[in-house]
C-alpha cells in the first residue's frame, strides 16, 4: 500500500493548482462528448454525402451527356432522313421539275439545309437548289472525284467535315447516295447554327449547359452562338483536350476549368456518326449544391446540437451540483461539530442516499459524543481513585520499606548492644554483690566510726548507684529485647484460629494484666462478636501481641482521659468482629483521648511514642503494623476524633498468611547473653 | 433652409438614379409615326428590357429617309454619348460609325460590312461595331429567279437600288442580279433611285414595257417609298419582288428576305451583352438563319398572274 503516500501528499504551497468546479467538469465532459459524437457523425455524414453527391452529380452529368449526344445525333439523323426521301431508286428518272419540287420540299422540311444538289451517277451536278442563290439546273459541275460523291457511294451516307462559311458560320456537307443500281447522290449543305436550337434546349441544372465540338475541338454548337461564330477552338481547354480522340483520358467526365474560368463538372459523349463530341458541363458549385446544402444542414444541426448540449449540460451540471453543495455544506457543518441540522436532499438518487448516510453518521457521532463525555467522566473518576489508591499503596510501601530497613537496623544494633549491655548488667549485679561482700569484709575491720560511717555511706551510695545501673540496664535490655522482637516477626506457627476466641482471650488477658498493674483501673468492655467471623489462618501469637498492644493503648488512653476528665466519664472499649467474606474484620473502639492529626501521621513509625519516657518503647504500633500488613497481608486502619474516640480496624484475610513469615535471625538472640 | 431640406433629400436619389440610368440610343430609318418603325422599336425595347437589369433609358431617334436630316440626328446622338448605339440599315450605320470609334454600335441590316470596310471580319469585327446582317448580296439572283418563276413570260426586270447600298463603285446585289439575268435570258436593268421622281419614272417605263418586272432592293429609300412603289406596281400591273417582307403584305406580289423583327430582337441581346461588359470587337456578326418567301395571291390574282405550284411550295407565307 504505497499509493496513498502520493495520494495524501499535500499540494505544494505557493502554486495553487487550477480547480475546475464539478459542474464545470461535468458540463465540459457532457458538451465535449456530445460535440465529439456530433463531429464524428457530421464528418462521416459529410464524407458519405460528398461521395454520394459526387457520384450522383457524375452520374447525372454522364446521363445528360449521353442524352445530349443522342439529341445531337437525332438532329443529324433527322437531316439524313429528310434527305432520304430524295434518294429512292427511281428518283433520278422523275422529271427535273419534280426533282426540284422535291428539293424545295426537303428544304421546307429541314430548315438547316441551305442548299441541296443532285449529282448524277457520273458525279455531275444536275440540280442545285439554294436559299440564297438562284437554282442551277444541269450545271454539269464535276464532283466525281470529290469525297461527297465517292464516299457517299461507298458508305451510302457521307458526313463531310465541318467548315465555316465566310470564316464564321459552321456548315457541314451531307451526301446520301441513292438507292438502286448506278445511283446518284443528293448533297446537302447543312447550316449547323441550327444545332443551337438543340443545344440551347438542353437544360442542365440552372446554369449548366451543353456544347458540341468537332473531333479536333472546334466549337460547333454552344448556347452562346457568338462563340460558335467566332470560330472558337477549344482544343486547348482542359475538359475538351481530355476528351479529344487519341488522348489518354479514359474517363468521360472530369472536373476542370470551364470556358468562363470557373470550375465545372463536365461530362462528354461522342456522336459517332459525325465524330463530334458533346459536352455537358455544370458549375462545380451547382453540382455540389446538394453537398453544400448538406454541409450547411449538418453544421447547423451540429451547432444546434452543441448549443442544446451546452444548455442541457449546464442545467444538468447545476442540478447535479446543487445537492452536492448541500452535501458539502452539511459535511462542513458536521465537521465543525454542529449537529443541530441534518442534510435535506430529495433527489431520489445516490446523492440522497449519501446524504442519508451522512445524517446517520452525524447521528452516530453525536451519540458517541454524548456517551464519550459520560465515559470520560467515569474514567476520570476511576483514574482519580486509582491514583489515590496508588498513592496510598505507595506510601504504605514506603512506610513498610522504611520499617523493614529500620527493623533490620534495629536488629543489628540490638544485637551489638545486647552483649555490652549484658556485661554492664551482669557486672553491675556482680559489683553490687561485691559491694555487699566489701561491707561484710569491712565490718570486722576496726575503723573509727566516722570512717566506718563514711565507708558505709559510700558503700550504700555505691550499691544504690549499682542498683540504678541494674535497673536502667534492665530497661535497656527490655528495649533491646523489644527491638529484637520487632525484627523477629513471624515467629511461631500459623494455623487456622477461631477469631472470636482469639479476640476474647486477648481481651481478658489485657484487662486482667491492666487490673494487676493498676488495681484502680476500671473500664467497660463491650463485646460484639460476629458469630460468622469464623476461622482465619493466622499466626495466633503475633495477632495476640497486636491485640494486646492495641488494647493496652486503648486502656492507657481511657485511663489518661479519666485522669483529667470530668465526672461521669465511663471508659469504654468496644470490641467487635465482622465477617467480610474471605476476610475478617476486628474493630477496637475506645472513647479515650483520641489521636491528634500530627500524631496520626507518624504513629506507625518505629520509636515514635507519646508516652512519657520509660513507659513505652515506641515500637508497639510499628510492630503491630508489620505483623498485620507484612506478615498477614492484612490491613490496619485508624479512625479517630481527638478527645472523642479512636477506632482501629484490623482486616485479616482468611485464606492464609501472605508471606511465610520472614523470620529475622531473632531466635538465636532471644536470650541475651549473660556471660561477658 | 429647413424648407429646402426635403428638396435636397429628394433630389439626391433622383440624381443618383439619373446617373445610374443606362442610355441606349437607337437610330431608325423611319418617320416617327411609321407603323413598322413602331413595331420594330417596340420589339427592341421588349427584348432589351426582358434581359437587362435595372432601368434602361432607350432613346429612339427617327431619321426618316432624308440623308441630311439623318446625319444631323446621328451627330446629335453621338454627342449625347450613350453607352450603346443601335442602328437600323446601312446608311444609319455609316452615319454613326463615321462619327465615333468609341461608342459601341450594334447594327441591323448592314449588308456586307466587311466589304464596306466597317469591320475586320464577321467572326471578329475588331472595332466598336457589330451586329446582324439581313440580306445577302447573292439574293439579287434569288429575287430574279423568284420573279421569273412567278411570271415565266417576263422579259425584262429592273433592279431598283438605293443609294445607300453603293459599295466600292458598284452596288450590292447588282452582280448577282446580272449573273442570274444572263442565265435566265432576261434583260436586266439597274436603277438607283434616290427620289420619288425617280420612282415615278421607273415605274412608268416598266408599265409601258408590259412584260417587265421590278425588284426592290432593301434600303432606307425602299423602306420609305415601299408603299408608293407597291401602289405604282399595282396600277401598272408590274410584278414586283421586294426584299422587305412587309410589302408583300401590303400588296407587292412577293417578298423574299429575313424577318427584321427577329434580327432586331437578337441585336437587343447584343446591346445587353455590351452593357454587361462584352467587347463588341469580339462579338461576331451574325447572318439571318432563314429567309422567307411571302407570296401575295391577292395581288397575283388582281394582276392576272397564275403562281405556279412549285413557287407556292417554296412560299413560307401566302397572303390571300
Amino acid at each position: 500500500m504505497t499509493s496513498p503516500v502520493t495520494a495524501t501528499r499535500p499540494p505544494k504551497p505557493g502554486r495553487k493548482p487550477f480547480h475546475l468546479p464539478l459542474s464545470g467538469k461535468f458540463a465540459v465532459a457532457f458538451v465535449g462528448l456530445v460535440t465529439l459524437v456530433l463531429l464524428i457523425n457530421g464528418a462521416v455524414d459529410l464524407t458519405l454525402n460528398y461521395q454520394e453527391a459526387k457520384q450522383n452529380a457524375i452520374t447525372v452529368q454522364r446521363e445528360k451527356a449521353q442524352g445530349a449526344a443522342e439529341r445531337v445525333e437525332a438532329f443529324v439523323s433527322e437531316i439524313e432522313n429528310q434527305i432520304g426521301w430524295t434518294t429512292r431508286a427511281e428518283w433520278r428518272r422523275v422529271s427535273p421539275e419534280q426533282q426540284r419540287y422535291d428539293f424545295i420540299r426537303l428544304m421546307r422540311q429541314a430548315p438547316a439545309i441551305t442548299e441541296v444538289a443532285y449529282l448524277d451517277p457520273s458525279g455531275r451536278e444536275q440540280l442545285r437548289v439554294s436559299r440564297l442563290e438562284p437554282d442551277a439546273i444541269a450545271s454539269g459541275k464535276d464532283f466525281s472525284t470529290s469525297p461527297r460523291f465517292t464516299q457517299a457511294l461507298q458508305d451510302k451516307t457521307w458526313f463531310g467535315p465541318v467548315y465555316f462559311r465566310r470564316g464564321s458560320e459552321p456548315y457541314m456537307t451531307v451526301a446520301v447516295a441513292h438507292a438502286g443500281r448506278d445511283p446518284g447522290v443528293t448533297v446537302a449543305e447543312v447550316n449547323l447554327k441550327l444545332i443551337w436550337d438543340v443545344v440551347s434546349a438542353i437544360r442542365n441544372g440552372v446554369s449548366g449547359y451543353a456544347f458540341v465540338t468537332t473531333a479536333t475541338g472546334r466549337l460547333i454548337a454552344h448556347p452562346d452562338l457568338s462563340l460558335v461564330l467566332r470560330d472558337t477552338d477549344l482544343a486547348s481547354l482542359p475538359e475538351v483536350a481530355g476528351a479529344l480522340p487519341g488522348t489518354a483520358g479514359a474517363r468521360d467526365y472530369g472536373i476542370a476549368r470551364g470556358l468562363d474560368g470557373g470550375y465545372v463538372l463536365a461530362a462528354h459523349a461522342t456522336v459517332p456518326r459525325v465524330g463530334w463530341i458533346v459536352f455537358v458541363q455544370l458549375p462545380l458549385w451547382e453540382a455540389m449544391e446538394p453537398l453544400i446544402e448538406s454541409i450547411i444542414q449538418t453544421v447547423a444541426l451540429m451547432g444546434l446540437g452543441v448549443l442544446l448540449a451546452a444548455v442541457a449540460g449546464t442545467f444538468l451540471a447545476r442540478r447535479m451540483v446543487v445537492p452536492i453543495r448541500q452535501l458539502q455544506d452539511g459535511a462542513e457543518r458536521f465537521g465543525a461539530g454542529d449537529f443541530s441540522e441534518r442534510i435535506v436532499i430529495n433527489t431520489g438518487d445516490e446523492i440522497e442516499t449519501l446524504a442519508h448516510r451522512f445524517n446517520l453518521m452525524a447521528g452516530r457521532i453525536q451519540e458517541s459524543y454524548e456517551t464519550l463525555e459520560a465515559k470520560v467522566e467515569e474514567r476520570t473518576h476511576d483514574l482519580n481513585k486509582s491514583l489515590d489508591d496508588l498513592q496510598k499503596t505507595q506510601s504504605q510501601l514506603v512506610q513498610s520499606e522504611k520499617l523493614a530497613s529500620l527493623g533490620q537496623l534495629t536488629a543489628g544494633i540490638a544485637h551489638e548492644i545486647k552483649n555490652p549491655l549484658n556485661f554492664v548488667n551482669n557486672f553491675a549485679s556482680l559489683s553490687k554483690e561485691l559491694v555487699d561482700e566489701l561491707a561484710e569484709m569491712l565490718r570486722p575491720a576496726s575503723l573509727d566510726p566516722d570512717t566506718r560511717a563514711e565507708v558505709d555511706e559510700t558503700a550504700q551510695l555505691l550499691k544504690s548507684n549499682l542498683d540504678k545501673v541494674v535497673q536502667h540496664g534492665k530497661r535497656a535490655d527490655s528495649i533491646v529485647k523489644n527491638m529484637l522482637l520487632h525484627s523477629r516477626t513471624g515467629s511461631g506457627e500459623h494455623r487456622p484460629v477461631d477469631v472470636n476466641a482469639l479476640v476474647e482471650e486477648s481481651l481478658n488477658l489485657a484487662y486482667h494484666g491492666a487490673r494487676a498493674s493498676k488495681p484502680r483501673f476500671n473500664v467497660t468492655l463491650v463485646r460484639d462478636f460476629d458469630p460468622a467471623a469464623g476461622v482465619a489462618d493466622i499466626y495466633p501469637q503475633e495477632i495476640t501481641r497486636v491485640l494486646l498492644n492495641l488494647m493496652s493503648n486503648a486502656f492507657y488512653a481511657t485511663e489518661k482521659k479519666s485522669d483529667g476528665a470530668e465526672a461521669g466519664y465511663a471508659p469504654t472499649l468496644a470490641v467487635s468482629t465482622r465477617d467480610r467474606g474471605d476476610r475478617v474484620e476486628i474493630l477496637l473502639r475506645d472513647n479515650g483521648t483520641g489521636i491528634p492529626d500530627s500524631v496520626k501521621a507518624k504513629m506507625f513509625d518505629p520509636f515514635y511514642t507519646t508516652k512519657p519516657a520509660g513507659e513505652g518503647t515506641g515500637l508497639g504500633l510499628s510492630l503491630s503494623h508489620d505483623i498485620l500488613v507484612k506478615q498477614h497481608g492484612g490491613a490496619v486502619d485508624v479512625a479517630t476524633e481527638p478527645g472523642q474516640f479512636t477506632e482501629f480496624t484490623i482486616t485479616l484475610p482468611r485464606g492464609g498468611v501472605a508471606t511465610a513469615g520472614p523470620a529475622p535471625a531473632g531466635a538465636a538472640m532471644d536470650e541475651p547473653r549473660s556471660q561477658p | 433652409m429647413i424648407a429646402g431640406l426635403p428638396w435636397m433629400l429628394a433630389g439626391l436619389p433622383a440624381a443618383a438614379r439619373a446617373q445610374a440610368r443606362t442610355v441606349v440610343a437607337a437610330l431608325w430609318p423611319f418617320q416617327d409615326d411609321d407603323a413598322e418603325g413602331r413595331a420594330l422599336s417596340a420589339a427592341f425595347d421588349t427584348a432589351l428590357r426582358a434581359r437587362a437589369q435595372g432601368e434602361i433609358a432607350i432613346d429612339h431617334r427617327w431619321g426618316g429617309a432624308d440623308g441630311e436630316r439623318m446625319r444631323a440626328i446621328a451627330a446629335d446622338l453621338v454627342r449625347a454619348a450613350p453607352q450603346v448605339i443601335f442602328t437600323y440599315l446601312n446608311a444609319q450605320l455609316r452615319a454613326v460609325s463615321a462619327l465615333t470609334r468609341g461608342i459601341p454600335i450594334v447594327f441591323v441590316g448592314a449588308s456586307d460590312p466587311v466589304g464596306a470596310g466597317l469591320v475586320a471580319s464577321l467572326k471578329r469585327p475588331g472595332g466598336n461595331i457589330t451586329g446582324f446582317t439581313l440580306y445577302e448580296t447573292s439574293l439579287g439572283g434569288k429575287w430574279l429567279a423568284a420573279l421569273r418563276e412567278a411570271v415565266p413570260t417576263i422579259g425584262r426586270v429592273t433592279l431598283l437600288l438605293n443609294p445607300s447600298t453603293e459599295i466600292r463603285g458598284g452596288h450590292l446585289y447588282a452582280n448577282a442580279f446580272k449573273t442570274a439575268a444572263a442565265a435566265l435570258a432576261i434583260e436586266p436593268a439597274i436603277v438607283v433611285a434616290g427620289t420619288a421622281a425617280d420612282i415615278d419614272r421607273v415605274m412608268a417605263d416598266l408599265a409601258r414595257q408590259g412584260n417587265a418586272g421590278l425588284i426592290v432592293a432593301p434600303g432606307t429609300f425602299s423602306e420609305a417609298y415601299g408603299d408608293r412603289l407597291v401602289a405604282l406596281a399595282a396600277s401598272g400591273r408590274i410584278p414586283a419582288v421586294f426584299a422587305i417582307r412587309r410589302f408583300a403584305y401590303r400588296g407587292a406580289l412577293m417578298s423574299y428576305g429575313p424577318d427584321p423583327a427577329e434580327a432586331v430582337r437578337r441585336a437587343a441581346v447584343y446591346v445587353d451583352r455590351i452593357l454587361r461588359g462584352d467587347d463588341p470587337a469580339a462579338l461576331p456578326i451574325q447572318a439571318p438563319k432563314k429567309f422567307d418567301l411571302v407570296v401575295n395571291l391577292r395581288t397575283a390574282r388582281s394582276q392576272g398572274f397564275d403562281i405556279p405550284s412549285a413557287l407556292l411550295a417554296q412560299a413560307d407565307e401566302v397572303v390571300e
